[in-house]
């Protein structure tokens, strides 16, 4: 098992930012998460689960790879 | 801080607090001769009935406060990080409440083992140490509880 940030970046706050400055809260709330675990990810700390990614990029209306990129 | 969060700051301030307290009270007791009091299962009974309901009143007490100043959006179910925060810190707490245990088992085989070469004849059904042993187990639960929510806690605020 590996230390560290998980090797996955993500494009929440700019997607957030395009979304009329949609909050960490208003997106927390959509998905079913608490703003935390959005700061968690926004902050390349916490990687989600499949579902949640999914749910994230739904919200965005764009695919799931437009949100997350691996770079392991 | 998150709702969780709170209730897990309360979890650990309300068991170091009440618990601290009757344990305290029974090691006194204990050194001052209280095992051989006939009273002293009856008294560390109540004592532990006391701070039983000392922690319910005290934790539901507190969860009303956190839940009043907690956002309503956020006092829903768990989400995926704290499930999986809790998951990892309820596998440690186990794992130090089976180390715990065993280590009790081995402390009191090899006391049983050794007893009667040292000449002391040791009573394991006197009302005394019955009740010292199962404060001890008690006081296992207590230290794996007090792990599983600190470590819950750390593990939320270092995937934050």
């Amino acid at each position: 098992m590996t230390k560290g940030p998980p090797p996955i970046r993500n494009r929440i706050r700019e997607l957030r930012f395009h979304a009329g400055e949609m909050t960490q809260a208003d997106l927390a709330a959509r998905i079913g998460m608490t703003r935390q675990t959005i700061v968690a990810m926004e902050q390349g700390k916490y990687s989600p689960s499949l579902e949640a990614a999914f749910r994230i990029a739904a919200v965005f209306e764009v695919a799931v790879t437009e949100v997350f990129q691996w770079e392991g | 801080m998150s709702f969780r969060e709170k209730h897990l700051w309360i979890t650990v301030l309300t068991t170091v607090l009440v618990w601290s307290v009757y344990f305290r009270e029974l090691v006194v007791r204990v050194l001052d001769g209280g095992m051989a009091d006939p009273r002293f299962p009856v008294v560390m009974g109540l004592a532990f009935a006391g701070a039983v309901f000392v922690v319910a009143v005290v934790e539901v007490a507190l969860t009303a406060i956190a839940t009043l100043t907690t956002p309503k959006a956020e006092r829903g179910m768990r989400d995926e990080r704290e499930v999986h925060a809790a998951l990892k810190a309820s596998h440690v707490a186990l794992m130090l409440l089976i180390a715990l245990v065993v280590s009790l088992s081995v402390a009191a085989y090899f006391t049983a083992l050794a007893a009667p070469t040292f000449g002391t004849h040791l009573d394991v059904t006197s009302g005394g140490v019955l009740v010292v042993m199962a404060n001890v187990m008690i006081a296992c639960i207590v230290v794996a509880e007090l792990v599983r929510a600190g470590l819950t806690l750390a593990l939320l605020r270092a995937l934050r």
